[in-house]
């Protein structure tokens, strides 16, 4: 088959694709935002051990971890109102945005344990000698340093979370990918059409790897 | 004053401290020694509370514990009463010298900021690091370092410093501008236990030397007594290895 | 009652005070479609439109309904449907027997056949019998490919399944043929561009309608929707806004 590249056409969709990049984001920096508290809150219960709780968290994080995040969608979205008819109140985007928490809070978690637990136990002694708890250890000298050493898988996860909302377009949810599918369809112009969705993906990208370099650098400045 | 009675300590059945008593008086300088893997530093430890006692009580200043008893509370009233210089110095990778020697007053005696940064300022330069307030860890010399450690421990506001073999992991050139900085605290009649494998140390600053093994205080007196007329002859065999070493 | 919770309990009758007036006011109708079905429904420079947005414009505007267009995948729409996301499908929903035992359906409004397309110059696939050992594509969560179990009951055909695109696949040579209904079928050749034709004549009626939930509330919505369509019908308007999308009346 032969058609060729229509350059114009990519120019006049660029726009309407932009007006919809916003949703994108906001899904990615809510679902961000939301899953970084999560993780840090299972990281900790795991991390103190905390009775009874720990257990939850490590079935919490080996289901989410252990299920694809489209079939996580699909239960929140289309699943959950079945049986408890409140869900039927959540929007699309919301459903994206918790689903994006808590799939990525998952992973999230290990990845801050891990930072945590990296962290030598002597930086806890010489706090605890000193009288501080535990939890002000934490907050003043762990997690300063151990998000430091998170910071770059975290940064992936939030990549790999923007490129991840492409999935919402399955909840109707309308983002870039969605309308790109949608202007597609009428216009037949597939390659054309998806061609723009990548390169804007790209581009955001390229550009919160940029951030990610220079955060790394300042959080590097001590060592 | 600080008074230690009947402490021990077990590691699952191995037995490594083995009824401990003692007492340091304020103002003492009292030295440990004793071979190594005797349980010195696990004493020093459980005076902190970084290692929990089988038995017994520790009284530092106003605050009594007893290891079966123990509370979380009584724990953090304790680690107030004193503080701990490591022998890898544990300094807080994440802060400058400064930070470093003001976060006790920061977060446990809650003094106002500028404040501590002014005590902590004033503690570094007499330890000699004037020009380093805003160097992180990673960008000093193990004697430096050190030397922050023994200032932060200063700020902490404690009735005691303990020092955990505090030269040990040092190259030589660093030994002595650490053990200075621990002489001036000598006569500044600062209460301080030390562990050191350090005999001239031992020998010159120390008010009252303890000497060590296998778990067991074998003798204590003045360094007179240890070094020049042990009583017991495992102290004389090992007094008399470490002084042909040094 | 102290004067936090006296406040609270002010506030939320007001609050549900104001929630009550739109009650009286318009009912809102969650319509549910693709977006992906030309000329159906479909987005052009970001415009939702089609045969079906015109239809329910003029549902709308005649039972005094707000009528709110929610776009995803087609394969999700009955997930939807079935979670109460959305009142009803307008994606040209084939009436089966299945369909009338779960949802309550409405009037048929589109009649058609089901219809062969392959890449052009193809002779070799004329009739559904052809169609053995060819790959055949079809529209997920569609019904052509129950319409094609149906015939095939010696399983020879080989059945793909697609999201969007199926078209472009065929007309690629990934795939033999691809079952649709013979209108959509049409207007796609003639608006992709694509070297595509059909093959041989529709071979089943089909009858397109929307389902609602069996509920109460939702048949409410459904009888009301039948009374528009009937009265479009009588009028004239269905066939006229079957005339502006495919120059002809395939209402009928």
């Amino acid at each position: 088959m032969q058609s060729s590249f229509d350059l114009q056409y990519i120019i006049e969709l660029m726009p309407i694709l932009f007006k919809y990049l916003g949703v994108t984001m906001e899904m990615a920096l809510w679902g961000f935002l939301f899953a970084l508290i999560l993780a840090l809150g299972l990281a900790l219960v795991r991390v103190f051990k905390i009775p009874f709780v720990q257990y939850i968290a490590s079935l919490y994080i080996s289901f989410f971890r252990g299920t694809p995040l489209l079939v996580q969608l699909f239960l929140l979205y289309y699943g959950l109102p079945q049986f408890m008819p409140i869900f039927i109140g959540m929007d699309a985007f919301t459903a994206a945005v918790v689903g994006l928490s808590l799939h990525f809070s998952a992973y999230m978690a290990e990845s801050i344990r891990a930072s945590i637990i990296g962290i030598d136990k002597s930086q806890m002694e010489a706090c605890l000698s000193l009288g501080m708890t535990r939890l002000q250890a934490m907050k003043r000298v762990i997690l300063p340093q151990a998000s430091r050493v998170a910071t770059p898988s975290l940064m992936n996860y939030f990549i790999d979370m923007i490129k991840s909302t492409s999935l919402a377009f399955t909840l109707g949810v309308a983002e870039i990918m969605a309308k790109a599918q949608m202007e597609a369809s009428s216009s037949f112009k597939f390659f054309e059409s998806f061609f723009a969705v990548a390169l804007i993906y790209w581009v955001v990208v390229l550009f919160f790897t940029r951030i990610q370099y220079l955060l790394e650098n300042r959080l590097n400045k001590a060592y | 004053m600080i008074k230690v009675s009947n402490l021990s300590k077990k590691f699952a059945d191995l037995a490594v401290l083995k009824d401990i008593n003692f007492v340091v008086d304020k103002g003492d300088i009292v030295v440990i020694i004793g071979p190594s893997g005797t349980g010195k530093s696990t004493l020093l430890r459980c005076l902190n509370y970084l290692e929990t006692p089988t038995t017994g009580q520790i009284h530092i200043g106003d605050v009594t514990i007893d290891a079966v008893s123990h509370k979380a509370k009584e724990v953090t009233a304790l680690r107030k009463q004193s503080s701990f210089v490591f022998q890898n110095y544990s300094l807080f990778a994440n802060k400058t010298a400064l930070q470093n020697v003001a976060e006790s007053l920061i977060t446990v005696w809650k003094t106002p900021k500028s404040e501590a940064l002014a005590t902590a300022e004033s503690i570094l330069i007499k330890v000699g690091l004037t020009d380093k307030l805003h160097a992180y860890p990673s960008q000093l010399s193990g004697g430096q370092q050190q030397r922050i450690g023994i200032a932060r421990a200063m700020a902490a506001k404690g009735e005691v410093i303990l020092f955990d073999e505090p030269t040990s992991a040092l190259d030589p050139e660093w030994v002595d501008e650490v053990l200075a900085v621990m002489k001036q605290l000598a006569v500044e009649r600062q209460t301080m236990i030390v562990v050191t494998h350090e005999m001239q140390f031992a020998k010159e600053v120390a008010d009252r030397v303890i000497f060590m093994e296998d778990g067991y205080i074998v003798e204590e007196g003045t360094p007179q007594q240890i070094f020049e007329q042990p009583e017991h002859h495992r102290t004389r065999a090992f007094v008399k290895r470490a002084l042909k070493q040094s | 009652m102290n004067t936090f919770f006296k406040r609270t309990l002010i506030a939320l009758v007001a609050v549900s005070s104001l929630l009550t007036v739109p009650a009286f006011a318009q009912q809102t109708v969650k319509v549910g479609m693709s977006g992906r079905y030309f000329p159906f429904t479909f987005s052009q420079k970001d415009v939702l439109q089609g045969f079906e947005v015109d239809v329910w414009n003029e549902i709308a505007k005649r039972s005094d309904y707000k009528v709110e267009y929610v776009t995803s995948t087609f394969s999700g729409l009955f997930g939807m449907l079935e979670a109460g996301h959305i009142d009803t499908i307008a994606n040209q929903i084939t009436i089966t027997d299945e369909r009338k035992a779960k949802y309550a359906m409405s009037d048929p409004y589109v009649v058609d056949g089901v219809q062969i397309t392959v890449r052009k110059g193809r002779d070799d696939i004329k009739t559904i019998e052809d169609l053995k050992g060819k790959k055949v594509a079809v529209n997920l969560g569609s019904n052509f490919e129950q319409v094609l179990r149906k015939y095939d009951t010696k399983n020879e055909i080989n059945i793909i399944t697609y999201d969007s695109g199926l078209e472009q696949d065929v007309a690629l040579g990934r795939a033999d043929a691809f079952i649709m209904d013979r209108v959509s079928s049409v207007q796609l050749i003639k608006k992709a561009g694509l070297p595509l034709q059909l093959a041989g004549q529709p071979f089943e009626k089909i009858e397109n309608a929307m389902p609602f939930l069996n509920k109460p509330s939702q048949i409410a919505i459904r009888d009301q929707v039948n009374k528009a369509l009937a009265e479009m019908r009588a009028d004239g308007t269905l066939a006229k806004i079957s005339d502006k999308w495919f120059d002809s009346n395939i209402t009928e």
